[in-house]
């Protein structure tokens, strides 16, 4: 008992991880909370919801993470005037055949970064979540299969509101992990400087542009689909014992009889914390889920899903201060 | 002063309406018209009558019982003393003394003014209407139109109050016990749970969760971790010398595959814990202040050393 017994599955992939987060930290600084629920988002086919204000490099870490997985990668910048065969595709007539042709949208990609979810009216933003949720897309009288893997990384500006359209619970739902991104540290914003004075001028047709971050990402991946299914099938093997599902229903049946939750979390969030953990514990080299992925988890997995009673908004708390009160409790209180 | 059926003084002492001579031996002296009598509910007017002394006013009535409804139109002063203008209306038959409806404005004696005698006929037969007032008894019902406005701002005020600072939702208050009872009773719950796991294969889900965090909980505490977010102190303990290889054992017993841990290391990772436990039971509640026993670490990192070696 004294050595863990890693199975080479694992051992394999965290090879493959640590290549990955190598890559991105050559490209990214910091932000390894937001690299690993990325990571735990793909590796079970969640789908992952970022806050937080521009200029976090959110676009910078998604594109060179499909860059060393060599996976196919897009961005929608979404807006008002956004219509959802935009974002699904449509159907063309070809005038020289005279005939209709499918022309499929940017959603047909591995890595679909949907920046600022929250401005495109309703009607886009279920078009994709529904897609999201079926991983199959209808043009015309034709079904497409979304390619896999297929993951979907929305991001919010939670700073400015005027002009959006909040997500309702119910989508909001859809998406496994909502990670809410912090400004990097004294150190790593130095490192982000002194990084970005090293960036030179590109020529180019005849011209010149100044580089940025994305024109140094390197093209060579670092591992293919193989490695990313080989991943998402170490992550299935991972054990989930009796004590941690019963710590995942005690803490997902808190939330429902808190006094100050006034929706709690659905059966689908314990889902989300189950698979979350087993690919958490994978990227930490365990076969095994244990609490600690539960604790670390919980926020960016429950937060999203609840919603506070207007007396406890009248009385100042926010749902990580229940969150954390229950998850305090839950330790104090074991019985 | 034109109204028909109004008698010149001269002509109402003639008819000898006033038989206030008889009555009282004295009368009001009106200079201006009266008529001393009228019929239920209909209203007549007395003019210019001279009272003497201080200046009067209508006695308070309840307008509910009173026979009389006096009003006094107007007062004119009359060398020491005065003359008003009155109407008055009766409310039942009878014969009745307007000034018994006067008292003085001053507040003294009004016994010795004189009478101004009226009456009042009925058109219809004596009992021929039986009038049930439901009056309540006095003081049931505010007295004054002023007073009920004062209890009803009293009661709105008292309800306000009460909205504010009794209607919201009160926190459960019960009393907690003290931090040491807390402390001991959790060791004790820990020492319980070991022994039960050493002694019973068939250790049930729950009592493994419940036993798990009490570890965290017990470590969380001696190394002043409480304010800490879970994850994070769960996260430093894993790392710590003397709680983390104690923590990552109980995981992998806890988490792992079954098959993964033999009986004998279950008892190699919990003899330790508890004579932890048991020290930091004789010794007092585990550390709060992140500085423990002393004795107390050495002794578990000894025992924990032990246990991994077991």
């Amino acid at each position: 008992m004294d050595q863990p017994v890693v199975s080479s599955d694992i051992k394999s992939v965290s090879r493959f991880i640590d290549a990955i987060r190598e890559r991105v930290g050559r490209v990214v600084v910091g932000q390894d909370i937001v690299v690993e629920r990325t990571l735990i988002a793909l590796f079970t086919g969640g789908h992952l919801l970022l806050q937080g204000v521009p200029g976090l490099a959110k676009t910078l870490l998604v594109s060179v993470l499909s860059k060393s997985i060599d996976l196919h990668f897009s961005r929608i910048q979404f807006t008002i005037d956004l219509l959802p065969s935009d974002i699904l595709g449509s159907e063309i007539l070809d005038q020289r055949t005279s005939e209709f042709r499918t022309k499929k949208g940017p959603i047909f990609t591995n890595l679909l970064l949907a920046d600022e979810i929250n401005r495109a009216a309703p009607k886009v933003q279920g078009a994709l979540l529904e897609a999201m949720q079926e991983r199959r897309v209808t043009i015309g009288d034709t079904t497409f299969n979304l390619p896999a893997p297929f993951l979907v990384i929305a991001t919010q500006n939670p700073v400015e509101q005027a002009g959006t359209f909040e997500l309702p619970e119910a989508q909001l739902d859809r998406f496994m992990l909502c990670h809410r991104l912090e400004y990097p540290s004294v150190e790593e914003e130095r490192e982000v400087l002194r990084r970005n004075a090293g960036l030179g001028v590109q020529r180019r047709d005849g011209g010149a542009v100044v580089q940025t971050e994305f024109d140094v990402l390197e093209k060579e991946p670092v591992g293919h689909a193989e490695e990313l299914i080989a991943a998402m099938e170490a992550v299935h093997k991972v054990h989930v014992s009796d004590t941690f599902l019963e710590h995942v229903v005690k803490l997902v049946h808190e939330t429902r009889n808190h006094p100050q939750l006034e929706l709690g979390c659905s059966p689908r969030a314990g889902i989300s914390l189950i698979k979350a953990s087993r690919a958490r514990a994978v990227i930490h080299g365990r076969d095994y889920c244990i609490p600690e992925d539960l604790f670390s988890l919980a926020e960016d997995v429950i937060l999203h899903r609840i919603r506070l009673t207007y007396e406890a908004v009248a009385d100042g708390m926010t749902g990580k201060k229940i969150l954390r009160e229950i998850l305090d409790r839950d330790i104090k209180s074991a019985d | 002063m034109t109204i028909p059926g109004l008698f010149v003084i001269v002509a109402l002492s003639l008819a000898g309406a006033f038989q206030t001579e008889t009555q009282t031996g004295a009368s009001a002296r009106i200079e201006g018209e009266a008529q001393v009598e009228s019929t239920v509910g209909i209203p007549v007017q007395v003019l210019q009558v001279i009272y003497p002394g201080p200046e009067l006013e209508v006695r308070d009535v309840d307008p509910r019982t009173t026979p009389i409804v006096l009003r006094i139109d107007a007062v004119y002063p009359h060398g020491a003393d005065y003359r008003y203008d009155l109407t008055w209306s009766g409310m039942e038959a009878g014969t009745f003394n307007l000034t018994d409806y006067l008292r003085r404005k001053d507040g003294t004696e009004s016994t010795d003014l004189p009478a101004c005698t009226v009456t009042v006929k009925s058109v219809l037969a004596p009992d021929s209407i039986d009038i049930q007032l439901d009056i309540p008894e006095k003081g049931l019902i505010p007295a004054t139109y002023r007073s009920a406005w004062l209890i009803g701002g009293i009661v709105w005020v008292v309800g306000l109050l009460g909205f504010i600072f009794l209607g919201r939702r009160r926190q459960p208050s019960s009393v907690q016990p003290a931090p040491e009872d807390i402390a001991r009773a959790k060791l004790r719950r820990i020492e319980q749970l070991i022994e039960t796991a050493m002694r019973e294969p068939a250790f049930s889900v729950q009592q493994k969760a419940e036993l798990d965090l009490l570890i965290v909980d017990f470590w969380r505490e001696r190394r002043d971790l409480t304010g800490v977010a879970p994850d994070k102190a769960i996260q430093t303990l894993r790392n710590d010398p003397e709680a983390g290889p104690l923590l990552q054992r109980a995981e992998r017993w806890l988490y792992d595959r079954p098959e993964n841990t033999s009986r004998e290391e279950i008892s190699a990772l919990l003899a330790p814990l508890r004579e932890l436990v048991r020290e930091a039971a004789i010794k007092g509640r585990p550390s709060l202040s992140g500085t423990g026993t002393a004795s107390g670490r050495e002794t578990g990192t000894s025992k924990a050393a032990e246990g991994g070696r077991g």
